[in-house]
């Protein structure tokens, strides 16, 4: 003991070793092949829960991606945008008859008409 | 034969491969032990300890930065989950105190058995404020440097070194004839 240097920048190997004979434990072998197994049930556990997350999950995206197909394809192809006067405009009459605030004369209806043909 | 790196084990098993972390366990396990036991004072508390520790590195493997050393994150983790642990169990550990202190004081012929170096070694460690029995452990039995100690305790190296002057200079007194014996 005497001549040892307190500061001493190496490891007192005597101290050293009593400390790690009174600390060990013993056995590290079956505490690591322990934890070993834990590892690998945790990995197991993790992909259970990823698997049932998955699951539910793709079944969500996959209704999702369907809505959102539907919606696309409505919004790509909108209704004609046809108006009152459209649908009861016989074909060929102009719309200027239609169009007035007033109801036109049977006159212009019919000089309308017959301009057409 | 290669050996095969910490950074590099740690690399593999940020990519999910459970064995590479089995043999970075199996290279820090014992260290992590007797550390564990320092802060807990009981052998299977400090196994629950060290095996909680494992499994929490584990899951935060990928966080591990591979440009900076393994053992003291390890250890940090390790040391976390026994300071939990004996937040949890502080009763327990109260009524174990008896026992200890009986055995600082068997009689004068046993001085060379093997049971009074345990109980002068409990009743030195006893003595030191933790950070020094942990600074002292991990410099004198496991060979960390200064660093890295200050490193895990989060202290200035000069406060490791002053610990470990500290600690050798208590645990020299009380063990003298053991120290003869073994040097």
């Amino acid at each position: 003991m005497i001549g040892h240097d307190p500061f001493d920048a190496q490891p007192d190997a005597a101290l050293g070793r009593l400390l790690r004979e009174h600390l060990d434990a013993g056995d590290d072998g079956a505490f690591v092949a322990r934890v070993r197994g834990m590892l690998a049930s945790e990995r197991d556990t993790s992909w259970d829960v990823l698997t049932r997350w998955a699951r539910p999950g793709l079944a969500a995206a996959a209704s999702i991606a369907v809505g959102l197909g539907l919606w696309l394809a409505l919004a790509g192809n909108p209704e004609p945008s046809a108006t009152l006067a459209d649908a009861i405009r016989p074909a060929g009459a102009p719309a200027t008859v239609l169009a007035g605030a007033q109801a036109p004369s049977s006159e212009s209806v019919i000089g309308a008409l017959m301009v057409d043909r | 034969m290669t050996v095969v790196t910490d950074a590099e084990l740690a690399a593999e098993a940020a990519s999910g491969n459970p064995d590479a972390f089995g043999r970075l366990v199996e290279r820090h396990a014992p260290a992590a032990r007797r550390v564990a036991r320092l802060f807990l004072q009981d052998g299977d508390d400090a196994d629950d300890a060290v095996q909680d520790g494992m499994l929490s590195a584990w899951r935060a493997i990928d966080r591990f930065d591979t440009g900076r050393p393994f053992r003291p994150w390890l250890l940090r983790i390790v040391l976390n989950s026994a300071r939990d642990l004996r937040r949890r169990r502080v009763v327990r550990r109260t009524e174990q105190l008896p026992d200890s202190q009986a055995s600082r004081t068997p009689g004068p012929e046993h001085e060379t058995d093997r049971r009074l170096l345990r109980a002068r070694l409990d009743a030195a460690l006893a003595t030191l404020p933790e950070r020094q029995r942990v600074a002292v452990t991990l410099f004198d039995a496991e060979g960390y440097p200064h660093a890295e100690i200050a490193a895990l305790l989060g202290v200035p190296e000069g406060t490791v070194r002053s610990d470990v002057f500290h600690a050798r200079r208590a645990l020299r007194k009380e063990l003298a004839p053991f120290l003869e014996e073994v040097r």
